[in-house]
């Protein structure tokens, strides 16, 4: 069976905050429909490597492709192609749920958008809030709206940072099932996350960061491999790549 | 040029805004809020229009001098920045999604032209700008002038972001000094038209405009003041080309530089809103790269240990709280100055504590203070502990001022002396009353002009007491010292009555915690 061509392409991506390299010479792709989990340490240069590919940091070098086009050449296409959900969105203070799905309805061109908008305000839980300002809104339920404004316009490639941060164990659920859902439907999903756990179970690939160098990539077993922890979790592989020296307990 | 979903956001940001002002209209709150804002309104129209009025020359020079100031201050910030600040959720929202460079342009000036009509209308309204011989055009030289200022202000952060990091390193530190230099010049020119007539102060600004350096480097300000004092539209004529040709061009300006400005953008917002949330909790950024060592002696134990803690915050801000504090002092002098009368001085001394946002006692955040209210210590203590630090820095503070005013002969040692108790037992009531307000307030917020003016107006009402016997007692006595010293006592008692309230309110009533 032929491998279809990634949606995602990241080519020696370097990214330099004056003398800080935050991601050194970065290579990895994302296909339709897979899910990669993107796991290292605090300042590992994963929301880095996120930013970059949205568009809103300029890689220092390298190259990002987007569903075949280069972010940089013709960044339109391929941001309309992108959506993000940051750890902590923060949503317009003086919009209210519904007109933050109107604005994105109208941003990215959503044709029969208003169809969609009852469907998503129910499948996440948003109904009752609707007509309420964003400021009004918990921490949880905004992470929510930021995700049903970014799967109101189905993009091609969904990057998720901590997406569980603030949720409930229900909507933890939901928010998994959606997540495959989406890839499903042929999405290419990113999910940076601390929760190990998390990418263990949903990620199809795992991308192991470390002071913004690639430390492994690969499948669940692959990564094992790696990390010669045959059968361990990833918690155990991932301390194995990135603390070699160190001890487990 | 503006994308029809950012000109949505632009739409309903407004109208919803308006919204909630209207519906806080009908609360409690915001109808005293109104009034007062009213009243502080219809003031200003009426201050404008009593008294003889000044030379259309005068007024010219004064509206040109004001928007050269804002044209300044405006480039300087945009250097200052390096990059164009933008709400936060802009950087979420807007800054991925398929916008190109000019349409993110345009929403960027957008809000800053609405603001600049807003400010325009303002000037025009409550002050100088209906006297003009044409209101409209003034309003037209205004906003135009404006909108100038944020074009210039965008290029000037555009051509700062090209800037290697060692070179622009220097630039900001000249923009800061030219900028607290500007900001205290403008500061002195409006104390001084407070004190000494607009009149004296027109005629002054007439003169420096006369310098045809200013009129070319300042020329957008020039020309709205010429727009501004023109009788018709022969006198208009020239100005008002001069300014559009200012206002287009300047924006070319910004259009021609090619620079993808997200990145800076992105860390200039978030640095900017950073300092902002700080800011409305009565912080300023601060770097520490060495812990304090531990207190030493019984003072700073138990209750004290809150006493230390927020002596240490005061020393973390000390840059800030100096920098204000010249700004009073050099103000309060210039007043006194203007004034001469001693009581004139020592009344406004004693309004010290009003004008020093301390970012300690019950200013801290609310998290902190439910830690402190848990800790095992008698609330009186704690409550004391909290206040120790906002009310006697003011107090060291006027003690100082009555020193010089004593050297300098202002103020006679007697009086002197017979106010400090005062300046104390006043002090403590405005930091009471601003803690009380503070603890029942949803969500404090320094930077609320409502809040704020509210504030303000609850601590006037709690020194009536004092305030009141003073009057009284000055007339039946007509000894002034006494009636300062039965005023004292009298506001003393209002202040152990407010320290009583207060201990009762942190430690009985519950604090909201508002989820971020």
């Amino acid at each position: 069976m032929d491998t279809p061509p990634p949606t995602l392409q990241v080519e020696g991506l370097v990214k330099r905050f004056g003398d800080f390299t935050a991601v050194d010479d970065l290579h990895f792709a994302c296909t339709p429909g897979e899910i990669l989990g993107l796991v290292g340490p605090n300042g590992a240069g994963k929301t880095t490597t996120m930013r970059c590919i949205t568009g809103i940091l300029q890689p220092t070098a390298g190259r990002i492709l987007v569903a075949g086009t280069s972010l940089a050449v013709n960044p339109m296409p391929a941001k309309r192609a992108t959506a993000f959900i940051p750890d902590t969105p923060t949503p317009f203070d003086m919009l209210t749920v519904l007109e933050h799905l109107r604005f994105t309805a109208l941003a990215y061109g959503v044709s029969q958008a208003k169809g969609r908008f009852d469907d998503l305000l129910e499948e996440f839980e948003l109904t009752e809030k609707r007509d309420e300002l964003a400021s009004g809104l918990s921490r949880g339920m905004r992470q929510k709206l930021a995700i049903a404004c970014a799967f109101l316009r189905e993009p091609e490639l969904i990057l998720f940072d901590e997406p569980l941060t603030g949720l409930d164990p229900k909507a933890i659920r939901m928010m998994r099932a959606s997540i495959r859902q989406r890839a499903d439907a042929g999405a290419a999903i990113i999910i940076s996350s601390h929760l190990l756990d998390l990418v263990e179970k949903q990620c199809d690939r795992v991308l192991v960061l470390h002071r913004g160098r690639t430390l492994a990539e690969g499948t669940m077993d692959e990564i094992r491999a790696t990390a010669r922890s045959d059968g361990g979790s990833l918690e155990e592989a991932f301390f194995a790549i990135t603390e070699p020296d160190g001890e487990l307990d | 040029m503006l994308h029809p979903a950012l000109r949505y956001v632009i739409g309903a940001r407004y109208r919803n805004r308006l919204r909630a002002i209207l519906r806080r209209l009908k609360t409690p709150v915001g109808i005293i809020g109104g009034l007062f804002i009213l009243a502080i309104g219809s003031a200003m129209v009426f201050g404008a229009s009593v008294g003889p009025p000044a030379p259309v020359a005068d007024k010219k020079a004064m509206l040109a001098s004001f928007l050269a100031f804002l044209l300044i201050l405006g480039v300087l910030g945009g250097i200052g920045q390096r990059g164009l600040l933008f709400a936060k959720a802009d950087l979420d929202l807007v800054f991925p999604g398929p916008f190109s460079r000019r349409q993110l342009l345009a929403y960027y000036f957008i809000p800053h032209h609405i603001a600049a009509a807003m400010l325009a209308l303002m000037y025009v309204v409550m002050l100088g700008g209906r006297s003009m011989p044409s209101p409209f055009l003034c309003f037209v030289g205004f906003v135009l002038c404006q909108m100038t200022s944020a074009h210039l202000s965008a290029f000037a952060a555009e051509l700062s972001m090209l800037l290697a990091d060692k070179i622009y390193a220097r630039l900001r530190k000249t923009t800061i000094v030219i900028a607290v230099v500007v900001t205290i010049v403008g500061l002195l020119a409006i104390v001084m038209s407070v004190g000494g007539g607009t009149e004296g102060l027109g005629s002054r600004l007439r003169i420096a405009w006369d310098n045809p350096w200013l009129q070319v480097l300042l020329y957008p300000a020039v020309a709205a003041g010429d727009l501004a004092a023109s009788r018709g539209i022969a006198d208009a004529l020239i100005p008002l080309s001069g300014l559009l040709l200012c206002t287009a061009g300047s924006f070319w300006l910004v259009a021609l530089l090619n620079i993808d400005f997200l990145e800076s953008s992105y860390a200039a917002t978030t640095k900017f809103r950073s300092r902002m949330d700080k800011a409305k909790r009565g912080l300023h950024d601060t770097k520490v790269k060495t812990s304090a060592r531990g207190p030493r002696g019984r003072l700073f134990t138990g209750a004290g240990a809150v006493l230390w803690m927020n002596l240490l915050i005061m020393r973390r801000q000390l840059r800030a709280i100096l920098g204000g504090v010249i700004v009073i002092s050099v103000m309060l002098a210039m007043f006194g100055r203007q004034s001469g009368s001693p009581t004139t001085i020592l009344t406004v001394l004693t309004m010290v504590p009003l004008w020093m946002a301390l970012p300690v006692g019950f200013r801290m955040p609310r998290e902190q203070l439910l830690e402190i209210r848990q800790l095992p210590l008698k609330p009186v203590a704690v409550v004391g502990a909290l206040l120790a630090v906002p009310t006697l820095v003011p107090f060291c503070m006027q003690v100082l001022g009555c020193t010089g005013l004593v050297l300098a002969g202002a103020v006679a040692p007697t009086t002197a002396l017979a106010a400090l108790p005062a300046f104390l037992v006043v002090g403590t009531t405005l930091t009471s009353v601003e803690a009380l307000f503070l603890l029942t307030q949803a969500e404090p917020n320094h930077l609320n002009f409502l809040q704020t003016m509210l504030r303000f107006l609850t601590q006037m009402v709690s020194i009536a007491p004092g305030v009141a016997t003073l009057i009284v007692a000055g007339v039946m006595t007509r000894d002034k010292a006494q009636a300062v010293l039965l005023a004292t006592a009298v506001q003393a008692i209002s202040a152990a009555v407010l320290l009583a309230l207060l201990g009762w309110r942190f430690h009985r009533k519950e604090l909201v915690l508002h989820e971020s």
